[in-house]
């Protein structure tokens, strides 16, 4: 692949690790994906599979001890987010990336009024006064569906749902390009969650926003991304298109994921959990991570690193299964 | 290798294991954590230096503590009197061994009296509640309204001099303490869920409670324990400092301050001995006690 | 915001009258017989018994309790010294200022101290700034204060000769033992501002604050230092109480002609109206102090602005509980 093409969002081979207590954590290891402007991927995974740590990485807001990245490349645009200090990450920060974190009774701080926390950042990154950026700041609190007098209280008056509101009303204050979303709807309940969803993808069609939304629920994948990619210990196991993924999940992990959903119309008799549990991460098993609790391992699936295999166009997969078929195929 | 047998990998992992065991190993990562922590150890190491000291104080000296000897009073260290002589010709080094007892006793007396005191209190009031709990609480309020040292002072007072007695005023002040932290324990373990899941499934609400509470409460009354005995005998020196506690003949440290105090321009090394005993101990057992809360409690470290 | 400072006024005054009759209660356990201390030992019996009566000390305890509390907090007469017959409370009138001084004073150092100790400490975690404060705080908290006082006072006192070694006659006299009782609650200051400080820097709302592009700098001192500011004021009166309970022994040492140096003369000479008036003064400033700091608190925090329901004040106490009985 070229370096410089026409992919918005480009991270190449990422590889994090996390020290503690003397031990290495590998939490993500050799991620690559693409994203274009307007696109939405979703990045799907268990608690714990590395989905936060890249988008963490992207922003290179990691924790630095504990976490440290290893190696790789993201490109923004023509950009290296690698190779840029932090005057120049600063500047991208919160103004062409945005992020927008998990738990909302968290993310505010709460000694500081909510308006003044949407208006600080837009302040930052235009040359706005102080009143032009109040007005623009109540404006976006509007436009997420809160009272536009309400921009003078604090994070504990607002409800769950709410606060998550005005996370995405800061993220969204300056226009991103591109928006991080780290399970936005996952400490809401079902009824305010639609309304979130609803309202992300309303503003990510006016403004062609390019976004990577990170959950462990398939409902909401399936609702708005467009690409896939499912992570499992750190490693992109399945890659492609909504429909390919959905209709046509080829790895063991993905086809164990969907498995493992209640179905209504299947007259369900028992859940059907996928065996065993996800690795510990500063102890991987060797060759694929996935191979101790896989239905379909044979004993190359131990031995063997796996690569990502083209299976067609836009759908990969990181199955041995897979390789056979593939070189069967071009035979 | 697939790794199952760590516990400690997996945050909510209940791999079924006997509650016993994954106790033991609870407690085996606590000692190895602690063991890490040079300071910590040192301190331990310290603190248990002095309780053999204390321990064999007869055999490390020739000398008896109150053995007065007028010929040879206010001597500088030498090789016969290794930290000199008071103003009664008594061996200092000698007062210094015993007076570890004194300290120790002071010390460690005061804050397990007032630990199991606490405790009690504390379950008596979370336990019962209603005007039980109102009546243990106005009373620690007003323990606690007056600063500890007042506190210690007119006890000690009304009490009169000597090692007994001061034990009691100095353990009263450490009482409201940790029953307030039982008793919040109890408080917050009412609400939880599991009571109401519980007491849904008829387990009894008092093995229940006690049970669940107190192995939580455990480790920040460890830690205060710990850090509280370098407290008490630093307090119980004050005491003995301006009269009260313990007095000569006794060696207490505080005592043995006292009467430097009058001297110090010309024998600065009576001053100098003492304080350093007990800056040194309590030292050694608040790096101990560090040490202890830092691994009782990751989350507390990092 | 009213209701609540009354509400706060309302509860404390039964406290207060509480603590005159436990410190009433204690003292008289004390051993010794007052009139026969004023009146010397060769005083006859009949001289004592006489005395005794019209001091009142032959009626029961709960009589005695009745006029100390009615005495006490009506009309503020503390009673007389044992040993030379003045008001205490005259006596103590006089040296409270300069006590209050001397703590006020003492805590100003925790705090313009001890707060930067622990926040550097915690913004360079694990380096060697944190170690160094650390072990400074360490220190202050372990060594005896006033030990340190007379080993101040032998060196800068009466061999180098640059500062009084007693007294409070120049502005000179104020720096050994302001040091010397600010040092433990320094250090106990520096630790909880650290651990508070550790605390909030991991919090989410600093990571969105980072996310969005903030300057460290910028972090440091409008989202973190607000944030961990707050459990630290919490402790404000804990450190009054600390810096106070200091100056008793202190003054002492130093001679400072406060109440602490009144009441530990007084020991040696059971004059336990002298010891019990002065507690009950100390204390009941305790209380003040604290009730100051709490009304302060809920003005700062907003999360209590709203609320200013007595929900609080239960959870308050639980956290303020702590620190005041041990080291």
């Amino acid at each position: 692949m070229s370096i410089k093409n026409e992919s918005f969002l480009k991270v190449d081979n990422l590889i994090v690790e996390y020290t503690s207590d003397g031990q290495i954590i590998h939490a993500v290891n050799g991620v690559s994906l693409e994203l274009q402007k307007g696109k939405t991927l979703g990045l799907v995974g268990e608690t714990g599979a590395g989905k936060t740590t890249i988008a963490q990485s992207i922003l290179r807001i990691l924790p630095d001890p504990p976490a440290k990245i290893r190696s790789g490349d993201i490109w923004l645009e023509d950009k290296n987010i690698m190779e840029m200090s932090e005057h120049e990450l600063r500047k991208i920060r919160g103004a062409k990336v945005a992020m927008v974190f998990q738990d909302p009774m968290t993310a505010l701080n709460p000694t500081m009024r909510i308006g003044t926390q949407i208006a600080d950042g837009i302040r930052l990154h235009t040359g706005l006064s102080k009143s032009e950026a109040n007005e623009r700041a109540m404006k976006m609190l509007e436009m997420v569906g809160i009272p536009r007098d309400r921009f003078r209280e604090f994070p504990h008056q607002f409800s769950g749902g709410m606060k998550q509101r005005v996370i995405i009303a800061i993220a969204l204050s300056c226009n991103p390009d591109l928006l991080l979303a780290d399970e936005p709807t996952t400490a809401l309940d079902v009824t305010i969650q639609a309304q979130v969803l609803e309202l992300i993808n309303q503003l990510k069609h006016e403004k062609n926003t390019a976004m990577l939304l990170i959950t462990h629920d398939l409902g909401v994948v399936a609702e708005t991304c467009d690409d896939v990619a499912v992570i499992y210990a750190g490693e992109i196991i399945e890659y492609g298109s909504r429909e390919e993924i959905f209709l046509d999940a080829k790895h063991p992990y993905t086809l164990g994921l969907f498995g493992s959903l209640p179905n209504m119309s299947d007259g369900a008799s028992r859940l059907a959990p996928i065996k065993g549990q996800t690795p510990d991460p500063s102890d991987l098993p060797t060759g694929c991570k996935f191979h101790p609790r896989c239905p379909k391992a044979i004993e190359e699936c131990s031995s063997e690193n796996v690569e990502m295999i083209t299976l067609n166009g836009t759908h990969q997969c990181r199955c041995l299964n897979y390789k056979m078929l593939v070189a069967g195929r071009e035979k | 290798m697939h790794n199952e047998s760590n516990p400690v990998a997996y945050a909510d992992s209940n791999t079924g294991m006997p509650e016993k065991i994954k106790k033991q190993n609870q407690l085996l990562e606590v000692m190895k954590r602690l063991n890490k922590n040079k300071l910590a150890m040192a301190g331990m190491i310290i603190f248990i230096l002095f309780v053999v000291v204390a321990i064999l104080a007869p055999i490390l000296t020739q000398y008896n503590y109150a053995a007065m000897d007028v010929l040879s009073k206010n001597q500088s260290p030498s090789a016969e009197h290794w930290c000199g002589t008071d103003d009664l010709g008594r061996d200092i080094f000698a007062r210094l061994l015993y007076g570890a007892r004194y300290s120790l006793a002071l010390g460690v007396s005061a804050v397990v009296i007032g630990l199991i005191v606490g405790i009690i209190l504390g379950c008596i009031a979370g336990f019962f509640g209603g005007i039980l709990e109102e009546i243990i609480m106005r009373l620690c309020d007003i323990m606690q309204s007056i600063p500890s040292i007042l506190l210690a002072i007119i006890i000690s007072a009304a009490l009169g001099n000597g090692l007994f007695n001061t034990i009691i005023a100095l353990s009263i002040g450490r009482i409201p303490f940790t029953c307030r932290m039982v008793r919040a324990q109890f408080l917050s373990q009412r609400k939880l869920e599991y009571v109401e899941a519980a007491q849904a499934t008829n387990s009894s609400k008092a093995a229940l409670m006690f049970k669940q509470i107190l192995p939580n409460a455990i480790s920040p009354i460890i830690v205060a324990t710990t850090m509280g005995i370098g407290g008490t005998i630093t307090m119980a020196a004050g005491l003995s400092y301006i009269g009260l506690g313990v007095q000569s003949p006794s060696p207490e440290w505080g005592a043995m301050l006292s009467a430097a105090k009058g001297v110090m321009r010309y024998y600065p090394y009576q001053l100098l001995f003492p304080g350093l005993c007990i800056a040194i101990f309590v030292l050694a057992l608040n790096l101990f006690g560090d040490g202890l809360r830092d691994a009782l409690d990751p989350k507390l470290r990092n | 915001m009213v209701r609540y400072v009354l509400k706060r006024i309302l509860a404390i005054i039964p406290v207060i009258l509480l603590i005159g009759v436990a410190i009433f209660t204690i003292m008289y356990f004390c051993p010794g017989d007052p009139a026969e201390i004023i009146l010397g030992g060769g005083a006859s019996k009949s001289d004592v018994f006489n005395l005794r009566e019209k001091m009142g000390l032959n009626d029961s305890y709960f009589i005695q309790l009745g006029r100390f509390m009615y005495n006490t907090f009506i009309r503020f007469d503390l009673g007389t010294s044992y040993m030379n017959g003045k008001s205490v409370l005259t006596e103590i009138i006089t040296r409270f200022p300069r006590t209050l001084v001397f703590a006020l004073s003492a805590m100003l150092v925790q705090i313009i101290i001890g707060i930067p100790l622990g926040v550097t400490a915690a913004t360079h975690q694990n380096g060697w700034a944190d170690r160094v404060c650390m072990l400074i705080a360490l220190i202050g908290v372990s060594v005896p204060a006033f030990w340190l006082g007379l080993e101040l006072m032998l060196l800068f006192s009466v061999k180098l000769q640059w500062l009084p070694a007693y007294g409070i006659d120049s502005w000179k006299s104020w720096i050994l033992p302001i040091i010397v009782n600010s040092l433990h609650g320094m250090a106990m200051m520096a630790r909880q501002a650290r651990s508070s400080m550790l605390e909030v820097i991991r919090s989410d709302y600093v990571t969105t604050a980072r996310a969005r592009g903030v300057s460290e700098r910028k972090i440091l001192y409008r989202h973190a230092l607000p944030n961990a500011l707050i459990p630290i004021v919490q402790t404000l009166g804990n450190s009054f109480g600390i810096a106070l309970g200091g100056t008793v022994i202190i003054e002492n040492v130093f001679s400072i002609p406060g109440i602490g140096q009144y009441m530990t003369n007084s020991i040696t000479n059971r004059d336990y109206a002298v010891i019990q008036g002065s507690v009950v003064v100390l204390s009941i400033a305790f209380c003040l102090v604290m009730l100051l700091v709490d009304v302060a608190f809920g003005y700062i925090d907003p999360r209590i602005k709203a609320q200013y329901a007595s929900k609080k004040s239960k959870t308050h106490k639980v956290i303020r509980g702590g620190a005041n009985s041990h080291a």
